[in-house]
């Protein structure tokens, strides 16, 4: 198979090396003269083939222009620069760029020595990520194509492309009677936030409004340069705890739906003026500061997630995990399940079966469970 | 009554044909359009065709491009249909024509080639397809280059390297264009940056591979080039006819005054050649030879001299040979020729005749096989040969020669004790009136002690001192 692709690759080469060949037999037979003129010129075409793809690459940089945010699935227009730094111009490349998981490119005819050329392309899939550039192939077969040189090159730039989202119509309630009844006056609780009330003093933080500076305090403190601000507290409903599992042997796409599914209920809790709070293993600490982390930073750390152990988070209220064997139950009030089988088909994971029979065994618990699939019903409701 | 036929299911992993997406780059066909032209006169411009194929293979090549380019997404199945009609009555052309010369296939080929690339044209949707007629190209060139005999034919290589060179570049565009998903448009700079500068290194480079490949002179001796056969029936005389010079009246060339030397043919080629014939040879070419190596051709063998010119004793006498395997005929067959002596080296050349000549068939000392388009030839006691008619021009013929290899250290050591034939026939000299001639000779030989580097001495004087000119006072 390898061998057969590596024939393919220089069909062009052996075809025209045959011509060659069989002119040069034929004239050897014949004794017509021109007829080694011609072999002698094919061979000449094949020398230049093999050499000028070598030059061609060689002082070219490129520069990539990339938005700095994007959102998972949805297409990313970039742009890629390519200077020439040689004497001679540059002809015929085909640039490929591997970059936020997708794969774009495209040709440049002609690159001028220091007139830069740009083309445009889009990566209609770009993956959740937190990318700071990528490779970019450069490939040339100029001027004749029996021939391919390749070369690979880091191009930086820094992308963010969040999880993909989707409308959430309500976050759970507790499921406790008692809470149920009386829902907002027990659940209800003074939470750090930006209500009336004093909370206590802290250090400023990007993105705290102005007017809660404290400015006698930041006084104070004015020989270590640091500012402080007013926390205010106000009545909100209680944060909202997620456990995500990124469990490694899950497929990759059913990661990618737990963090959109956390994302999305992230936001939502937001929107609601809820704190939250989210654990993805024992890599990730870093979860932006309650009470009020803007949107965009939550979707930040959702893009830099990657698999992980199990997160052990006791008091989270709604964990997100792939349907797969586990030694212990999950413990979270509710509990969305990631079907394995329908993202990935058959594999080292539940039957539909083994899933049901997950699925009976925490609601006997009296756990609320969600069954979530590739496909999201929007606005996505938690049962 | 219903015949069912069985349905035919391939395997789901037989590999089944794709439509190849057409080829839209305009640049592209035109650059393989103009290498195929090139090929096309390349061929053309051998001169074996006649007007008609000479203005029709191009124009309908290129109008077959430009059809092609505007059909190239139809279906097409009609001018398929005819495309495969057309090809039927092509090979149908090239049998007839190939077996009234199966001893020289070129020019039938090079026909089919030539139409067959035509009615390929008519059919070019996709860029392998126009690939395929660039390669359809260069085989037109080579045939032209078998073909051809004149160092011209460089400008037509030099001309389709361009071209072809052109059509690589823009095939490998389209190429990366096609996989870009980028549509054709005009390409910037690239003939002047790419392809004019990649032609003058492909020709720097060829040219120095050229230098350095082993280049063999020799030929394919089991089938040897002739022109079409001529099939004589009369009986000829084994005599020489020229149709340049006229018979002279009463038969002696010699009783009357000299004619004057045709400026087309030289006043050699005659059953005589009369010393007292003035005039100017012209500059045309009336023959090409194509030789494994520079060897001097024989003619006609003058043994006689009378004291006006050089005649030949055996006259019109000569040895007729038919050949069962016509064009082909063998000389070890004739029976009253000189007979080989020492070591030989064979020598295969071939005959171009560009203008109309005597029946004098030429080739290297000693021919041994004669490829000549006609069932029976002539060969006189000195091995010269004679066809049965005055080949005319545009005739190709062939002759394999077993030319003497003897070196000059041989040839000394060979001794004086010639044959008493030998030596009657030539030795003969007048009696007396050659002191002078005696004395020059005594001179020039004083060094010398054996015949062979006396006839070099003397050969050498003769260069020197006597340059070869045809208009010198009688």
């Amino acid at each position: 198979m390898k061998a057969l692709k590596y024939i393919r690759k220089m069909a062009k080469f052996i075809f025209v090396g045959c011509l060659g060949v069989i002119l040069y037999s034929i004239a050897t037979t014949s004794g017509a003269g021109w007829l080694y003129v011609i072999s002698a010129s094919i061979v000449g075409v094949i020398l230049i083939s093999a050499l000028v793809p070598l030059y061609n690459m060689r002082g070219i940089e490129m520069i990539r222009h990339a938005p700095v945010v994007g959102t998972a699935g949805d297409p990313l227009s970039c742009k890629l620069e390519v200077r020439n730094t040689g004497r001679l111009s540059r002809y015929l490349l085909e640039v490929g760029d591997n970059f936020a998981g997708d794969t774009g490119g495209g040709v440049v005819e002609r690159v001028r020595r220091s007139t830069p050329e740009s083309f445009d392309y889009t990566l209609e899939n770009p993956r959740r990520g937190i990318y700071s550039g990528s490779e970019v192939v450069i490939q040339s077969a100029a001027p004749f194509g029996l021939f391919r040189g390749k070369r690979r090159m880091r191009v930086a730039s820094n992308t963010t492309i969040y999880p993909r989202t989707f409308d959430v119509a309500g976050l759970p309630r507790p499921t406790s009677p008692d809470a149920a009844g009386a829902e907002r006056d027990e659940a209800s609780e003074m939470h750090r936030g930006l209500g009336g009330e004093f909370w206590g003093v802290r250090e400023y933080r990007p993105g705290d409004p102005a007017r809660l500076i404290a400015w006698r305090q930041s006084a104070r403190s004015l020989a270590s340069g640091r500012l402080s601000v007013v926390e205010l507290a106000r009545e909100m409903d209680p944060p909202l705890k997620l456990a995500l599992n990124l469990d490694a042997r899950a497929p990759a796409e059913v990661r990618e739906m737990i963090v959109s599914a956390a994302a999305s209920l992230m936001l939502r809790a937001l929107k609601e003026n809820r704190e939250v709070a989210a654990d993805a293993g024992p890599q990730y600490h870093d979860f932006p500061e309650t009470p009020a982390p803007a949107p965009d930073a939550i979707l930040n750390w959702c893009a830099g997630l990657i698999a992980s152990r199990p997160p052990v988070m006791e008091e989270a209220n709604i964990e997100i995990l792939p349907a797969m064997n586990y030694e212990r139950l999950p413990r979270a009030e509710t509990v969305v399940l990631v079907s394995c089988h329908e993202f990935a088909g058959e594999g080292a994971w539940m039957t539909p079966d083994e899933e049901r029979a997950l699925v009976d065994s925490i609601e006997s618990s009296g756990q609320r469970v969600t069954m979530l699939g590739p496909d999201v019903r929007e606005p996505w409701r938690i049962s | 009554m219903k015949l069912d036929l069985p349905e035919l299911k391939l395997p789901a992993n037989f590999p089944r044909s794709r439509k190849l997406p057409p080829e839209d780059s305009v640049e592209l066909r035109a650059w393989v359009l103009a290498a195929v032209l090139v090929g096309e006169v390349a061929v053309l411009a051998s001169g074996y065709f006649d007007w008609a194929t000479g203005v029709l293979v191009p124009l309908l090549t290129a109008f077959a491009f430009v059809v092609s380019h505007n059909r190239r997404r139809e279906n097409n199945f009609l001018i398929k249909l005819m495309l495969a009609f057309g090809a039927l009555a092509v090979l149908a052309m090239f049998f007839r024509e190939v077996l009234s010369s199966l001893y020289d296939t070129r020019v039938p080929l090079a026909r089919l080639f030539m139409w067959v690339q035509v009615i390929h044209a008519f059919d070019l949707p996709a860029r392998k397809d126009v690939s395929y007629s660039l390669v359809s190209g260069l085989i037109l060139l080579a045939v032209g280059a078998v073909l051809s005999t004149s160092l011209w034919y460089g400008l037509f290589v030099l001309a389709f390297l361009i071209c072809a060179l052109g059509a690589l570049a823009q095939i490998h565009l389209s190429e990366i264009r096609g996989r870009a998903g980028i549509e054709p448009s005009r390409s910037r700079g690239l003939t002047l940056g790419l392809v004019l500068p990649g032609c003058f290194a492909v020709i720097v480079l060829g040219l120095l591979c050229f230098a350095l490949m082993p280049q063999s002179q020799s030929m394919n001796l089991s089938i040897m080039p002739t022109s079409a056969f001529q099939n004589f029936q009369g009986n000829f005389s084994g005599g020489i006819q020229n149709p340049y010079y006229k018979p002279p009246p009463g038969g002696d060339p010699f009783a009357g005054p000299p004619q004057n030397i045709s400026a087309d043919s030289y006043h050699g080629f005659n059953p005589y050649m009369d010393l007292r014939s003035r005039g100017r040879l012209s500059d045309e070419v009336v023959m090409k030879v194509r030789s494994e190596e520079a060897v001097p051709y024989r003619g006609v063998v003058f043994d006689e001299y009378n004291g006006k010119g050089w005649e030949i004793s055996t006259r019109d006498n000569a040895e007729k040979l038919d050949s069962a395997t016509a064009p082909r005929f063998d000389l070890y067959a004739a029976r009253n020729t000189e007979p080989a002596q020492g070591p030989t080296r064979q020598v295969a050349q071939v005959f171009h005749v560009e203008k109309d000549s005597s029946n004098i068939i030429f080739g290297a000392y000693r021919p041994e096989t004669v490829f000549f388009p006609t069932s029976t030839i002539k060969v006189d006691s000195y091995n010269s040969i004679r066809a049965p008619y005055e080949i005319p021009a545009g005739s190709t013929y062939s002759v394999i020669s077993q030319v003497p290899n003897a070196s000059p250290d041989q040839l000394r050591l060979a001794g004086t004790n010639y044959p008493a034939d030998v030596v009657q026939k030539y030795t003969e000299l007048p009696p007396t009136g050659l002191d002078r001639t005696r004395n020059l000779a005594r001179k020039l030989t004083a060094n010398t002690n054996n015949p062979y580097d006396a006839v070099m001495k003397m050969n050498e004087y003769l260069k020197n001192n006597y340059p070869y000119d045809l208009s010198i006072p009688p």
